[in-house]
């Protein structure tokens, strides 16, 4: 933040500041894709675990 | 709004003070570094809510090393019946009395120097401490005297001494009172006009807190009151079923007030470190409502595998409704480190994909704790969560040492990181002391970090071989069927083990130059230093 | 603050802005899912058969 702006009046700004509508944020965008794939390993990982144990004939 | 520049902290001229929200003269100052107002009579109870939360994270910090190096197989420290009475003092130590503490200290913050209000009523304050300080030095004082060995969850027919039941009853209380002296703020502030349109976010996942701990804290009462009454023989049965059902309405749903208040802490600290924006009201309040709405069904993933209650009443439940909840997280998991971005960017820190994050200022603690807690609740109390609470794989990992492995993730690495962190603004712009030992709180969210995230992962992996939680004797020596694990095991245990101490280390690090700041800190005066 | 000049504001926005509503939602319809439909549930079991 500027130096100037301190950072409780931001927060108490905030509430009229609505938002830019469209922002860039590719970085975040892409650690939310690694998040997304992580879940999807890991859960597939736990059904496979559960199907070893859990036989259903 | 005009911005203020005094030089004399708390002694503006009475014609400024006009434009300051309700304060009545004389009763607030307004912060050198942040232009907000600070109310003193609220600044004297997040002083003592903070004070207090950090006794309490010590002492569940030295029974939480005790249990760590009692769970390591090869050192196995604890005989079985001081672990089973750490478990407990551990467990309400941390989840109830250093997060409880912590939450009211930022309540009281949000609605009056947010709100620029004064306190709605100082003797609620008073009495709401008072109950909560009492209850948790009798619940200490009852649980180290060996008359309350029934882990936190106290699950009837286990009997506690009537102390026990009494003490969580005050502590309960106290922080009801402390909730409604919250809420009852935020009236006063709206029926005074200290503020325009609506209240910034920040408050508004205060309230959010704030709700969801009026539900946490009825259920509290509900079970916790007949159940005391059932300690002194007043009534002669509780229903087991019944008592599991209702006390997770308490057990879980307080874990979503954390949750709340965390992802508020981020916001804050996105905005105290690098300045960042909030990049969409709606989107981010509507996080918020779904958190309101839903987040408190998903208590019943507690309940996955008790034969009372009906598939459909748990497949409802944790699956449907709670995944409203988990979209909610979701949302804030995006745009907390995304308006970090883009406030970065603006900066200049455009190069890449990832060159805003490499330029963050990672050695400010505030930043580091805040965004390290972000990112160890997402990628591991946040899937591992969702797996677990599903229905049919929760089979699997019911009471393994998966389920402690999914937690400290959450409410340790997460909320307890975060609230830490927080600290590091607390202490210079509340306390008005400057930190010693600078160099030891830029390290700490790093040790303490990779300790919980190392015993995190110690613990899942035990658990994933079967490994149960709460128990002293991984062998179950003796038993009539023997129990065999794979080898592999104990190196997790080891693992645990070793995390957890590491973990321990970086608490201590948060504790002493937080305790030597407050009580022999240089004062601040004017600006905070910057970190 | 109701100028008849301001833009309309939109429901979200109300319902959000309306703490005791919220308070309201937020604490009846986990009373409601969780905790009666559950309470229920196990006051109609019916007792287990000796074996
Ligand atoms: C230095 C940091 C910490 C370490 C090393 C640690 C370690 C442990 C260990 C080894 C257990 C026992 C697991 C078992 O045997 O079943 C445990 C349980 C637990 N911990 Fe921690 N912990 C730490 C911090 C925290 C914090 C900050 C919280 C809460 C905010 C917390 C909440 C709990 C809870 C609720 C339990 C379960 C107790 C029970 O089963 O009744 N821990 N912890
Ligand atoms: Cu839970």
């Amino acid at each position: 933040m500027t130096k100037e702006e301190k950072s409780g009046d931001l927060i108490e700004k905030e509430s009229e500041h609505r938002g830019d509508g469209l922002h860039h944020a590719p970085g975040t965008f892409t650690l939310t894709l690694i998040l997304l794939v992580s879940f999807v390993v890991y859960y597939f990982a736990n059904w496979k675990a559960l199907a070893d144990v859990w036989h259903v004939r | 709004m005009t911005t203020l520049d005094p030089t004399v902290e708390g002694a503006l001229p009475e014609t400024e003070a006009a434009g300051r929200g309700n304060h009545p003269p004389g009763t607030f100052r307004v912060c050198a570094t942040t232009g907000l107002t600070v109310d003193l009579a609220a600044e004297k109870f997040i002083k003592i809510n903070a004070v207090f939360a950090v006794v309490f994270l010590l002492l569940g910090g030295i029974a939480a090393l005790l249990l760590a190096l009692t769970r390591w197989s090869a050192v196995h420290l604890l005989n079985a019946e001081w672990y089973y009475r750490m478990t407990t003092f551990h467990g309400l130590n941390m989840l109830i009395l250093w997060i409880l503490f912590m939450e009211i200290g930022i309540l009281y913050f949000a609605a009056t120097a947010l709100l620029k209000s004064r306190l709605a009523s100082v003797k609620a304050g008073w009495a709401g401490f008072a109950c909560m300080a009492v209850g948790a030095i009798m619940l200490d004082a009852v649980i180290l005297a060996g008359k309350a060995d029934v882990m936190m969850t106290s699950y009837v027919p286990l009997r506690a001494h009537p102390t026990f039941y009494l003490a969580i009853i005050l502590v309960a209380v106290g922080t009801l009172i402390g909730v409604i002296n919250f809420l009852a703020t935020v009236y006063i502030a709206k029926r005074d006009k200290t503020y325009s349109g609506s209240v910034p976010l920040v408050v508004f996942g205060a309230i959010t807190a704030a709700i969801i701990a009026v539900s946490t804290l009825l259920h509290g009462a509900g079970i916790m009151i007949p159940t005391f009454l059932w300690s002194i023989d007043v009534i002669d049965h509780v229903d087991p079923a019944a008592y599991r059902l209702v006390w997770w309405g308490l057990g879980h749903q307080s874990q979503q007030v954390n949750v709340a208040a965390m992802v508020s802490v981020w916001y804050l600290l996105g905005t105290l470190t690098v300045g960042a924006k909030v990049l969409n009201q709606g989107v981010s309040r509507t996080a918020f409502l779904l958190y309101i709405l839903f987040i408190n069904l998903a208590s019943a993933h507690h309940l996955l595998v008790d034969p009372g209650v009906s598939a459909g009443w748990k497949i409802w439940n944790t699956s449907y409704a709670m995944y409203l909840a988990v979209l909610a997280s979701m949302i804030h998991g995006y745009t907390v480190p995304a308006a970090v971005e883009v406030a970065l960017r603006k900066q200049g820190h455009t190069k890449g994909l990832f060159g805003w994050l490499g330029a963050a200022p990672w050695k400010n603690p505030g930043f580091s704790g805040f965004f390290l807690s972000l990112l160890i609740f997402g990628f591991i109390g946040g899937i591992t969560g969702v797996t677990l609470g599903t229905e049919q794989i929760n089979i699997i990992a019911h009471n393994t040492l998966r389920i402690p492995g999914h937690f400290h993730a959450t409410v340790v690495g997460g909320t307890s990181l975060a609230f830490m962190a927080l600290a590091y603004y607390v202490v210079p712009l509340i306390f008005r002391r400057e930190f010693p030992l600078r160099w030891m709180c830029r390290a700490q969210p790093y040790v303490f970090a990779a300790g919980i995230v190392l015993m995190s992962l110690g613990m899942s992996f035990a658990g994933s071989y079967g490994v149960s939680r709460r128990s002293w004797d991984v062998e179950a020596s003796g038993a009539l069927h023997p129990v065999s694990y794979d080898p592999s095991v104990h190196v997790w245990l080891g693992v645990l083990g070793i995390g957890g101490s590491l973990a321990f280390v970086g608490l201590l690090m948060f504790v002493v130059p937080t305790v030597l700041a407050v009580f022999f800190g240089k004062r601040v005066e004017a600006k905070m230093p910057a970190w | 603050m109701s100028e008849s000049n301001d833009p309309p504001v939109h429901w979200l926005e109300r319902m959000l802005d309306n703490t005791w509503l919220l308070l309201a939602l937020g604490v009846l319809i986990p009373a409601i899912s969780y905790t009666l439909w559950g309470l229920l549930e196990l006051a109609n079991l019916k007792a287990a058969t000796l074996p």
